[in-house]
């Protein structure tokens, strides 16, 4: 089970440093003649927090579709630590070490938190019978592996108090980071987020903002985050890559991006408009 | 006081057949579609088994188990090639295609083998014992056992093992479920696989004794709906008590209607609609059934 040990992630990381993580290569997406992603290329190094910002439209939820299978592109290929992803299908990414979380919450709300954290473990998980809180047979000593690890990530992320309850009786922040807790739960090797700050304010973007620099700095796991919040990629991410009417306008650290005059005029082109 | 044990057994061992049909409808609905076929199901496994053993001559068990294969094939082939097809896209689509199927089920029970009475094909007929005044038949008693053991081994599934789990987070979300490993497809077959089970034994134990197999057994997976109902929408305990109250309701009112008449004049076959009744009262205290809960919605 070394697996569990963060530690060694970042060992498997350093293997892979001399190589991208994920390489994306003239991905082209069309809708019944509509072009949302026109020859899209960009990569992700092992431990980067690489963010894909654009304006509304921009083609992001398209491309992010594109890599969780959701969108099957034209053209192109996604390579991800040695599979080809176009040949996959959305259930198999967690056992090549693709989790995701959700623009509107992907969480059950009908199981408990522990639960809902149980379920990341799914494609971990060998012993068909989980033999809940008895202790004895065949799945006990794996069951306990998994309970061991939830608890883990759920103190990390400082869910310990709710994790009896319902998802959907949490306030939304907590929300969050139960999704988050449950995609670190199947072990990553990347961890894709779909807007994560989406419709929250100030205080609670912070939190989000702290928890991805925490996943990044203590368990060392690739991420790609599209989002919308300027401000809070500025802040966090490594490298940027800008999507505008389904065009790569720009690819750099923060700082290149935000002199570059093609995403200051998509911006604002946007909001005048 | 026999009479009321008398028909406390019947009630319950009603309540037992109708639990599993209404569990079985459940499963599914949890996965977003509500199965109008599932009398259609339960009548073509009902009869498989009878028609293997009369005609073919198997032994009993072994026509149960092959239906049961067969069944589980047929959902499970329903399921993947046709509603799979449909993408959940469209609901009324989906309902109406479980209601044809239901309509050919019917018409080709009734092509096949004819319209007549026969027997369920099962050994133990109309054999049972008596205890002081107080009769139990046999069927009613398997049917309450076996129901009992099903329930038990399905609520372990359900909430401890890891297909179980993945079944309740699929019914949930399915996007989420795919994202976190589940297959969906898979998860989806078995689901159909239990519903399709657990109905066709409920059919076989339907036409048992004092009843006999006909081509009308399937609106019996119609008695479920309102237990579904009464139970809450969803709730797969709820599916259970609902089954049992709707079962113990119609018994009881059948068996007192007489008595009762005297008095007030209800009238006859008042156990037809006495479900409905109960499930008007039940409601209107608890608007979200027995086990619903207020106010889920999908996001």
């Amino acid at each position: 089970m070394s697996k569990l040990n963060p530690s060694n992630l970042k060992e498997d990381n350093s293997k892979l440093s001399d190589a991208p993580l994920l390489l994306v290569e003239n991905i082209t997406l069309k809708f019944k003649g509509i072009v949302a992603l026109n020859n899209i290329s960009f990569e992700v190094w092992p431990g980067e927090l690489f963010a894909i910002i654009g304006p509304n439209g921009a083609g992001k939820t398209s491309l992010f579709n594109s890599i969780t299978r959701v969108y099957q592109p034209q053209s192109g290929t996604i390579q991800f630590a040695g599979h080809n992803l176009l040949k996959l299908r959305t259930d198999q990414l967690a056992s090549v070490g693709i989790a995701r979380t959700f623009q509107n919450l992907g969480l059950f709300p009908l199981m408990t938190v522990l639960e809902n954290l149980l379920v990341g473990r799914h494609h971990l998980m060998k012993v068909g019978l989980i033999p809940g809180g008895l202790g004895f047979g065949p799945g006990a000593r794996e069951e306990r592996t998994h309970r061991k690890r939830c608890l883990e990530i759920a103190k990390l992320l400082g869910l310990g108090p709710w994790l009896g309850r319902l998802p959907r009786d949490l306030p939304y922040g907590i929300q969050k980071k139960i999704e988050l807790a449950r995609a670190l739960l199947s072990e990553p090797k990347i961890l894709l987020l779909d807007e994560p700050v989406a419709g929250m304010n100030h205080e609670e973007t912070y939190e989000i903002a702290e928890v991805i620099l925490l996943i990044q700095s203590e368990m060392g796991i690739t991420q790609i985050l599209v989002e919308h919040d300027m401000a809070m990629v500025m802040g966090i991410a490594d490298r940027i890559m800008v999507l505008n009417f389904g065009q790569r306008i720009a690819l750099g650290e923060p700082a290149e991006i935000q002199a570059n005059p093609e995403v200051i005029r998509a911006y604002l082109g946007q909001s005048e408009g | 006081m026999i009479t009321f044990l008398q028909l406390l057994i019947s009630g319950l061992a009603l309540g037992a057949m109708y639990s599993l049909i209404a569990l079985g409808i459940t499963i599914i609905l949890q996965a977003g579609i509500l199965n109008f076929a599932q009398g259609g199901f339960m009548l073509v496994g009902a009869y498989l088994v009878s028609w293997l053993a009369i005609e073919q001559g198997w032994n009993f068990f072994l026509a149960l188990i092959a239906s049961l294969a067969a069944t589980v094939i047929f959902g499970m082939a329903f399921d993947r090639f046709i509603l799979s097809r449909l993408n959940n896209q469209n609901q009324f689509s989906v309902l109406m295609i479980t209601f044809g199927l239901n309509i050919i089920c019917e018409i080709f029970v009734q092509a096949t083998v004819g319209t007549d009475l026969r027997s369920n094909g099962d050994p133990w007929g109309k054999a049972g014992f008596n205890i002081g005044e107080l009769r139990f038949n046999l069927n009613d008693l398997l049917a309450i056992g076996i129901t009992g053991i099903l329930l038990v081994i399905f609520f372990i599934f359900f909430k401890i093992s890891k297909q179980g789990i993945a079944m309740r987070a699929v019914a949930l979300d399915f996007e989420a479920a795919a994202a976190v490993g589940i297959n969906v497809w898979r998860v989806n077959s078995i689901t159909w696989g239990i519903s399709v089970a657990v109905t066709t034994i409920a059919g076989v134990f339907l036409a048992g004794f004092p009843h006999s197999l006909e081509p009308g057994l399937g609106n019996a997976a119609f008695k479920a709906l309102p237990a579904l109902v009464l139970g809450g929408l969803g709730s797969t305990t709820g599916a259970v008590a609902g089954s049992l109250i709707i079962g113990l309701t119609e018994v009881l009112v059948a068996g007192y209607g007489e008595t009762v008449n005297k008095f007030i004049p209800i009238g006859s076959g008042v156990q037809a609609v006495a479900p409905y009744i109960v499930l008007l009262i039940v409601l209107l205290v608890r608007p979200q059934g027995l086990f619903g809960r207020k106010g889920v919605e999908r996001v």
